[in-house]
């Protein structure tokens, strides 16, 4: 397998806290990949480390098949990083920022392309062709996270680490920037960290979920979403729910867990159940006749809902 | 070797650019001014009476001596956005994920600060234009007193960069600054304080005024050159340990 990025063992420790914990991890050439997991899980961390800006404690991290704390200008000029907190100078014009981006980063013996024509196509591709010359302090918080996507792809950096980069945006921008992605999908590898489990499923290949410095589950998105398809969820609204249909309900071995939940007409019932088989008529007669069934409807597992439930456990 | 010197010139014409356009270069700029004219006006006034004393020594050796001094209260307001600034903004990841090394990015940060200071020094070039008027002419005395100046206040800049490197908050990195230097001019006192005679030397040695006097007076020697490098080149030193610190 083309590996962009390769993480092998990977541990981080800051005293008294083990941040990532013996993790692998695996980004094809081309792909794009999804990071997911919840605050604090180490997502941030791992991609540090791949950006070479902290060191692993132990383990190995290869960019394009180099080792990255052996390889620190090769890296720096391979990856294009954009971390959480935007990296830019409010007083600077985006022009002259991203020029000096380029040249702090630029290595001329790779380089295949006239510098100057790269910061051109980058302006155009990010649309801040009309900005280039206005202060990044005056700009509006989307076209500040245009120019800091911007300044990750004017050194032609293959890779692209983008940290959380729809946070905190309007739909408006959250959308330009999806269409960035989409389009930067066909040049570049990248590997997304986000909250926004939607925005991973539209625009990902493959996905990692990580939480508390552990691994979850990674590969394909539609083998993980397919795997969690799996899990049927049943929802259903009963005027009343007696302790002997509870019992019932819970001596059924094919239920894997259940939530009952106060309705103004009643009783909710959310039902998981584990395999592909349909039960719906044995459930549904078994709820008419001892609870007084008012609704009852099936849900599929979206990539929100098996998230949550891989991080539950 | 020259893309090392490159890394330097890109960064620190920013640096410089930066600068120049905060308004606090021209304030700073206009407060020495007024400062170092009143002192030269009183100075040159003063010498009238004090005739058994040259020119050299009523009013050069003071002057320059003042103006060591303002840049020691100088110098960490100028280098206090270095690094505190770049951590706060979190545009610190963008340099140290850049081709640069620590190195480059701290010599770049010192040369530009170090520039900036020299045009407020450029403005007292005044002071022996208007001597050379009344027919003052020691200008390797001039030249050597301008050089340790510039010298110091490299020292100085050093000392205020690694400051900067240790925190976020600019007022934090300007008063720590001011206390390294301060209790370094302070070793100088403590020199004098000792009966020990060696350990007074040694103090002595390591306050910068002790070189610093040198260049005023004219007697420069080597080891002075060796003291202010080898002080420029420890502090750069911590403040490489200071940006590798967030690695730890």
């Amino acid at each position: 397998m083309n590996l962009a990025i390769n993480l092998l063992g990977v541990t981080k420790v800051y005293p008294g806290v083990t941040a990532l914990d013996n993790i692998d991890l695996q980004v094809r050439k081309g792909s794009v990949h999804g990071f997911i997991g919840p605050n604090g899980a180490g997502k941030s961390t791992t991609m540090k480390i791949i950006a070479g800006l902290i060191p692993a404690t132990s383990g190995l991290v290869e960019v394009d098949g180099k080792e990255v704390s052996k390889n620190a200008a090769f890296v720096s000029t391979k990856i294009g990083l954009l971390p959480e907190q935007p990296p830019l100078y409010n007083g600077m014009k985006v022009g002259d920022y991203l020029k000096f981006c380029q040249e702090i980063n630029w290595n001329p013996a790779e380089a295949q392309i006239d510098p100057a024509e790269l910061l051109e196509s980058i302006l155009t591709r990010c649309k801040l062709q009309d900005v280039k010359n206005r202060l990044i302090g005056n700009l509006s918080k989307g076209f500040k996270q245009r120019v800091a996507m911007a300044q990750a792809l004017v050194y032609g950096a293959d890779i692209i680490i983008l940290d959380e980069p729809t946070v905190g945006l309007d739909p408006n921008a959250i959308a330009d920037v999806r269409l960035l992605i989409e389009e930067l999908k066909k040049e570049h590898t990248i590997l997304l960290s986000s909250h926004q489990l939607h925005e991973v499923a539209k625009i990902c290949d493959e996905i990692t979920i990580i939480d508390q410095g552990k691994i979850l589950r990674t590969g394909p998105l539609l083998t993980i979403q397919s795997e969690f398809s799996a899990f049927k969820t049943y929802e259903a609204i009963l005027s009343n729910l007696g302790g002997e249909l509870k019992k019932e309900l819970f001596a059924k071995d094919y239920i894997q867990g259940m939530d009952i939940l106060e309705h103004p007409d009643g009783v909710f019932l959310r039902i998981r159940i584990q395999g592909d088989q349909d039960y719906r008529s044995s459930l549904t007669e078994l709820l008419a006749s001892k609870g007084n069934l008012l609704e009852f409807k099936e849900r599929k597992m979206e990539l929100e809902e098996a998230f949550r439930e891989i991080v539950r456990g | 070797m020259v893309r090392f010197f490159k890394g330097i010139y890109v960064l620190s014409k920013k640096e410089l650019k930066d600068n120049f356009l905060s308004p606090m270069v021209y304030v700073l700029s206009a407060l020495f001014c007024v400062l170092m004219g009143w002192l030269f006006f009183n100075y040159l006034i003063a010498s009238k009476e004090l005739t058994d004393q040259t020119l050299t020594q009523a009013v050069l050796l003071p002057i320059f001596g003042n103006m060591n001094f303002i840049f020691l209260f100088l110098a960490p307001i100028l280098t206090m956005r270095s690094f505190a600034e770049e951590k706060k903004l979190h545009t610190l990841e963008l340099l140290l994920t850049s081709r640069l090394s620590h190195f480059q990015i701290i010599l770049a940060k010192i040369l530009a600060n170090f520039l900036t200071s020299a045009f407020m020094v450029l403005l007292t070039i005044i002071f022996p234009i208007v001597l050379a008027m009344s027919g003052y002419s020691h200008w390797s005395i001039v030249i050597s007193s301008y050089a340790g100046v510039l010298l110091s206040i490299l020292c100085y800049i050093s000392v205020g960069c690694f400051a900067s490197s240790l925190t976020e908050n600019l007022v934090v990195s300007a008063l720590l600054g001011f206390c390294i230097l301060l209790g370094l001019m302070l070793f100088s006192l403590t020199g004098n304080a000792t009966d020990n005679v060696l350990l007074g030397q040694i103090f002595q040695y390591l306050a910068i005024p002790f070189h610093f006097e040198s260049f005023v007076r004219g007697g420069i020697r080597s080891f002075n050159f060796v003291y202010m490098f080898s002080f420029i080149g420890f502090f750069t030193y911590l403040t490489h340990l200071s940006l590798d610190s967030r690695r730890w």
